[in-house]
C-alpha cells in the first residue's frame, strides 16, 4: 500500500510535462466510434483508491464518450466505460472516482464523438486514501453510444416544478456504494442561462423515490455549456436489480432550451 | 424494445418513463405504452397525452449573415466558386458549434436587426 499522501506529478501523462497540457485524445473519423487507446501512463508508481481526472474540452461542442482503461498494449480492459464529457466551449473539469488500480498498472484512454476528429485531453493524478473504499467495478448508465451523448432530460412544462422521472437502467447489475452523474449540453450551442435542480431516484416506474436530491446545475447563455459537468461521487447503497431514474426542474420552460442530457457512473465498493 | 409512458389521468402531467412494464400503479395513473423510448427530439404534450416533436429552435446563422453582407459580397463576387465553397468550409470551422446563435447575441454582436431576421433558421434539435 502506499502512503496516505497525495503524489501528483508521476501519475501524470507523459504529454502533461512538456507541453502545460494533458494527453490529447483525438476520436475517429467516424463519428460516434470509438478510437485506438491512447496511453496516459505506462506504469502508475503506487497502488491508488481515488482517481482524479482532468479532462479539458479543447474544442467544444460536442458530446463525447470516453473510456478510461488499463493493461498491456492492445489487451486494453475497460474499467470505465462511456464517461459522458460534453461541452458546448472550452471547459475544464475534474470527475473523482473512487477507483482502486494498483502500482504499475498502465492506463489508457479512448473516446468517441458525435462528430469527427473531436479532440479532449485527459491526464489525473492519483493517491491511497486509507479511509476510503476499494472501488472496482465501475457501470455506466444512460449512455448513449449511437450520438455519443446521454440520456435526454426534459424538466417539462412547469418551469421551477420536477419534470418526469426518465429511466436510465431498469435493473443495475451490480451492488453500488457511489453514483456520479455526469451532465451534458444535449449539443446546444444557443442556451439559455438558467437554474436545474436534478434528482437522482430509484424503484419502479411511478413509484420512484429519491435517492440524491436537488443536484443543482446552471446553464449560461455565455457559455452554452450546463454546469457542473460532474457531481458526486455520491455515497449510496443501490442493491443489484435497482432501477434507477433521473429528473429536473429548470427555472425557466421553454422548449427548446430546458433540456439536457445525463449519464450515471456505479461504482461498487 | 417498448417502453411505456406514465401520466396523471387527471392532467396528463408525465410522471415517468420506464422500460419496464409497470404494474401495481397507484390509483390517478395511466400507462401508456410506446413502441420504444421517445427520441430525443421529442417531448411530452399534456393536453393530447402522446409524445409531439419538439420544436424548431429559432436562431441565427452567422454563415448566412456573412454571405449576405453587402461589402462582402462584393469581395466574395471576385472569387471562383470553388474558392467561395472553400471560404465556406473554412469559416464553418473556425465558427464550429458558435455558427448558431441566438437573435440577442446577434444583437450584442452589433449585426443589424434586417440581416438577423435574414438569417433566422430552425436549428436541428438537441443531438
Amino acid at each position: 500500500m502506499g502512503n496516505n499522501i497525495l503524489t501528483p506529478t508521476n501519475l501524470f501523462s507523459k504529454g502533461g510535462v512538456t507541453t502545460s497540457v494533458a494527453t490529447t485524445i483525438t476520436t475517429g473519423v467516424t463519428p460516434d466510434t470509438k478510437t485506438a487507446w491512447t496511453q496516459l501512463v505506462a506504469s502508475t508508481s503506487y497502488d491508488m483508491n481515488v482517481m482524479e481526472l482532468f479532462i479539458t474540452i479543447t474544442n467544444g461542442a460536442n458530446s463525447l464518450l470516453l473510456d478510461i482503461g488499463i493493461g498491456a498494449a492492445a489487451s486494453e480492459v475497460v474499467v470505465v466505460n462511456n464517461i459522458l464529457a460534453a461541452g458546448a466551449s472550452q471547459v475544464g473539469h475534474v470527475l473523482r472516482l473512487p477507483l482502486f488500480i494498483p502500482a504499475g498498472t498502465r492506463v489508457s484512454a479512448r473516446a468517441q464523438g458525435a462528430m469527427a476528429s473531436e479532440q479532449i485531453r485527459v491526464s489525473f493524478t492519483g493517491w491511497f486514501e486509507n479511509t476510503a473504499p476499494n472501488g472496482a467495478i465501475t457501470e455506466t448508465y444512460g449512455a448513449d453510444t449511437s450520438d455519443s451523448g446521454g440520456t435526454l432530460i426534459d424538466p417539462g412544462a412547469s418551469s421551477n416544478t420536477k419534470g418526469a422521472w426518465t429511466e436510465l437502467t431498469a435493473a443495475t447489475t451490480v451492488p453500488l456504494k457511489y453514483l456520479i452523474l455526469c451532465v451534458g449540453h444535449n449539443e446546444d450551442t444557443t442556451r439559455a442561462t438558467g437554474g436545474r435542480f436534478v434528482d437522482i431516484g430509484f424503484g419502479a416506474g411511478g413509484s420512484e423515490v429519491v435517492l440524491v436530491p436537488d443536484i443543482a446545475l446552471i446553464s449560461s447563455s455565455g457559455t452554452d455549456n450546463v454546469t457542473p459537468l460532474f457531481c458526486g461521487a455520491f455515497a449510496v447503497d443501490v442493491p443489484t436489480g435497482t432501477r434507477l431514474a433521473v429528473r429536473a426542474s429548470a427555472s425557466f420552460n421553454t422548449s427548446t432550451d430546458r433540456e439536457f442530457d445525463v449519464t450515471l457512473i456505479g461504482v461498487t465498493a | 424494445m417498448a417502453f411505456y409512458a406514465i401520466y396523471q389521468a387527471s392532467d396528463g402531467g408525465l410522471v415517468s418513463l420506464t422500460s419496464v412494464n409497470p404494474t401495481n400503479l397507484r390509483a390517478g395513473l395511466v400507462v401508456l405504452e410506446l413502441q420504444a423510448k421517445p427520441a430525443d427530439n421529442a417531448m411530452w404534450d399534456a393536453s393530447t397525452r402522446t409524445f409531439i416533436p419538439r420544436p424548431a429552435k429559432r436562431v441565427v446563422d452567422l454563415l448566412q449573415v456573412f454571405a449576405g453582407d453587402d461589402t462582402l459580397q462584393t469581395i466574395l463576387a471576385k472569387l471562383t466558386a470553388q474558392e467561395r465553397q472553400t471560404l465556406a468550409n473554412r469559416v464553418l470551422f473556425i465558427a464550429g458549434g458558435k455558427r448558431y446563435v441566438t437573435a440577442q447575441t446577434a444583437l450584442d454582436m452589433g449585426i443589424p436587426a434586417n440581416r438577423i431576421s435574414a438569417a433566422l433558421v430552425d436549428k436541428p434539435n438537441g443531438k
